[in-house]
């Protein structure tokens, strides 16, 4: 027995027999055509007969949205008479064959897409790859007989070099378990069927095909990216315990999602969901979702001509509001600035986005606008348990000015009969220094906090996370940044305010013992992360860990940090 | 012959899905599509020319139709380029 890694393609645990894909050289021939008309009808009938194969493929049962997309977008380019112009020249006045005459048209592409420089684009060529050899199949009538393969094993994990995405949706999902394959990056189809699927893939794996012997028995461990070969006794033990684990925790995850957010003191901590877009509105989940933690806003000024105006922004924040279903909804106003392409606000370009006009700068200086998003929000206020909450507040002029114009729209909707819930509270999201170190005034003109911790980190660490030679520093471990963090809970605390939190940090396993010893009164986190995160909620006391946390504070590095949080006694104890 | 100027705003500009999206409605008018961009001439009806394009977010292109339908052609695809939200 031996192993081999790779990379994690689609998560999972598995087992399984190897049934290998190895891809026959393809052999193309060049020769004369003596008829080129007669070769062209032969293209075209090659062409109608490969479409009619995508077409009733796309027909069969039990197919994925995803995998009836792929197999149209095949289609489209099966279509694409642009591109085949070139080889119906070569046979019309080269007077070749069709086969070689898609092969080369196929390789002057090759040429064209290895001059973008993009990892994305790439992917899309071995469609376009896919499409020609697929079509040159079909003139030379191979008939492929993989699929039959996979028929007579009954656990079947695919070792190949790559698979086209119509060999993906061939093969008989019910006796699949895993793929293997020797390429397939990220975003290539076979990686994100597999995801869809829930079928783990271990991609990167070089010589695959070669190295396992077609019929062996196969373990995969893909998160760790490694595939156990004919595994002895011993392996196989090991094995079952770690699969066994992985599931467990799983459907602990599962069920737990599902569960009030109660520590085991019985606190309650409710766990919401950010959500950005009208699909995350949409797939709202009331059965393990406590509410919207925070409504991003901008996806409503994006993709336009110009600022949408009360009544579309009013029936969007209504459908959040109706969605939640008597359950928090906080909205935020506005957050955008010049990093983002929104040509008609004419933000001016800047040399620092990140440190210029945006957020509540932007509104405060544009009256209109931000009336008309007040008076939305307002409006949407009768139909859920809505909450409004202003960004980047750095100061507490900017609050006060805010809040002024929240009461200058209250009273432009007063005069027109317009109802709105008059007690709509008003909180600020804590993501600049400037608010943290004046946290305990704002406390007391707002009435909730929420730490935007993705922010509050960059901008306290004077680092930018996406920068590679400087991202080392964007830790969420960080001592100043907790003890940020825990000025911010003490405020709030002293001025009887709730805090939540709805940045990254609020899913951090190793922070959320902290977060709960401090207070926090709701963790909102991406929908993904609810199961996670109440299981370790559920795991939680409280009052222990008020005793415990306090000096995580005196750490001097965050690895002290980390080594403190590891000791928290928060596992879940079974008695 | 009718034209008009606009920039891409969705994640992933022409690429991908997109460009596949845009081909099929393209395809329905009569008039010939042309996208001019920085680096040069897309056949809008051809997928492959649009992905070829390299046309990212952000950039801006000139949509041009040209044909019997050519303003029922323009406001289609330069609608649907505007409602991409990928």
């Amino acid at each position: 027995m031996f192993n081999i890694t790779g990379s994690c393609g689609s998560e999972g645990f598995t087992s399984g027999y190897a049934v290998v894909k190895k891809n026959p050289v393809p052999t193309v021939e060049k020769y004369p055509v003596a008829d080129p008309e007669a070769e062209i009808l032969r293209f075209r009938d090659a062409q109608a007969r490969y479409d009619g194969e995508l077409s009733r493929l796309c027909q069969a049962s039990g197919l994925h949205k995803a995998e009836v997309e792929i197999l149209q977008a095949y289609r489209v380019i099966l279509h694409d008479e642009v591109f085949f112009a070139q080889a119906l020249q070569l046979i019309q006045e080269d007077r070749l064959n069709a086969e070689y005459a898609i092969l080369k048209t196929q390789q002057a592409t090759e040429a064209l897409f290895k001059k973008l420089d993009d990892a994305y684009l790439q992917e899309r060529l071995t469609d376009i790859q896919n499409v020609c050899t697929a079509f040159i199949r079909t003139l030379q009538q191979v008939e492929e007989d993989f699929a039959e393969r996979i028929a007579g094993t009954d656990e079947a994990i695919i070792v190949a070099e790559d698979l086209t995405p119509e060999e993906t949706i061939k093969l008989d999902k019910k006796k699949l378990r895993g793929f293997i394959l020797e390429r397939g990056g990220v975003t290539s189809h076979v990686v994100i069927l597999a995801r869809l699927l829930g079928i783990p893939a271990v991609i990167g794996v070089r010589d695959a095909t070669s190295l396992i012997p077609p019929g062996s028995h196969l373990l995969m461990n893909a998160e760790a990216g490694k595939v156990y070969v004919s595994p002895d006794e011993r392996t196989l033990d090991t094995f079952a315990g770690q699969m066994q684990a992985a599931q467990k925790l799983k459907n602990e995850r599962d069920t737990d999602a599902k569960k009030i957010a109660l520590t085991r003191d019985g606190i309650c901590v409710p766990v919401l969901v950010n959500a950005g877009s009208m699909e995350s509105i949409t797939a709202f989940d009331p059965l393990c979702c406590d509410g919207i933690g925070l409504l991003r806003t901008e996806f409503l000024y994006m993709g336009r001509d110009g600022y949408p105006d009360e009544e579309a922004q009013f029936q969007a924040y209504k459908l959040a509001a109706e969605v939640t279903a008597g359950k928090l909804l906080i909205i935020r106003t506005l957050d955008i600035g010049s990093d983002k392409q929104l040509q008609y606000m004419q933000l001016p370009p800047e040399d620092n986005p990140a440190l210029g006009y945006r957020a509540i700068r932007v509104c405060l200086d544009r009256n209109e606008m931000f009336q008309a998003q007040l008076k939305a929000i307002l409006r949407a206020s009768v139909y859920g348990k809505v909450k409004i909450m202003f960004p980047m507040i750095t100061t507490l002029e900017e609050l006060r000015q805010a809040k002024a114009q929240l009461e200058a729209a209250k009273a432009d909707l007063d005069a027109a009969n317009i109802r709105y819930n008059p007690a709509l509270e008003v909180g600020i999201m804590i993501e600049t220094p400037a608010a943290v170190m004046l946290s305990d005034r704002l406390a007391r003109e707002c009435d909730f906090f929420s730490v935007g911790s993705n922010d509050l980190i960059q901008y306290t660490m004077a680092a930018d996370r996406t920068n590679i030679k400087v991202n080392y520093l964007y830790n969420e471990c960080n001592v100043s940044v907790l003890r940020m963090i825990h000025l911010v809970a003490q405020n709030a605390g002293n001025a009887k305010i709730p805090w939540g939190i709805c940045g990254e940090v609020a899913a951090n396993e190793l922070l959320i013992p902290l977060w709960l010893a401090w207070s926090v009164s709701e963790l909102s986190v991406s929908p993904s992360r609810i199961g996670q995160v109440k299981h370790i909620i559920h795991g939680c006391s409280v009052e222990a860990l008020r005793q415990q946390a306090d000096d995580v504070l005196s750490c001097a590095t965050s690895a002290e940090v980390k080594e403190r949080l590891a000791g928290l006694p928060w596992k879940k104890e079974y008695i | 012959m009718k034209e008009v100027t606009l920039t891409i705003k969705n994640e992933s500009g022409l690429h991908a899905r997109p460009a596949s999206l845009l081909a099929e409605k393209a395809q329905k008018y009569n008039s010939r599509l042309t996208i001019l961009h920085s680096d040069g001439i897309v056949d809008a009806k051809s997928v492959v020319s649009i992905l070829c394009g390299g046309i990212s977010n952000g950039a801006e292109i000139k949509l041009i139709a040209d044909g019997i339908d050519e303003t029922a052609a323009l406001e289609g695809v330069a609608a649907f380029i505007l409602s991409l939200d990928e």
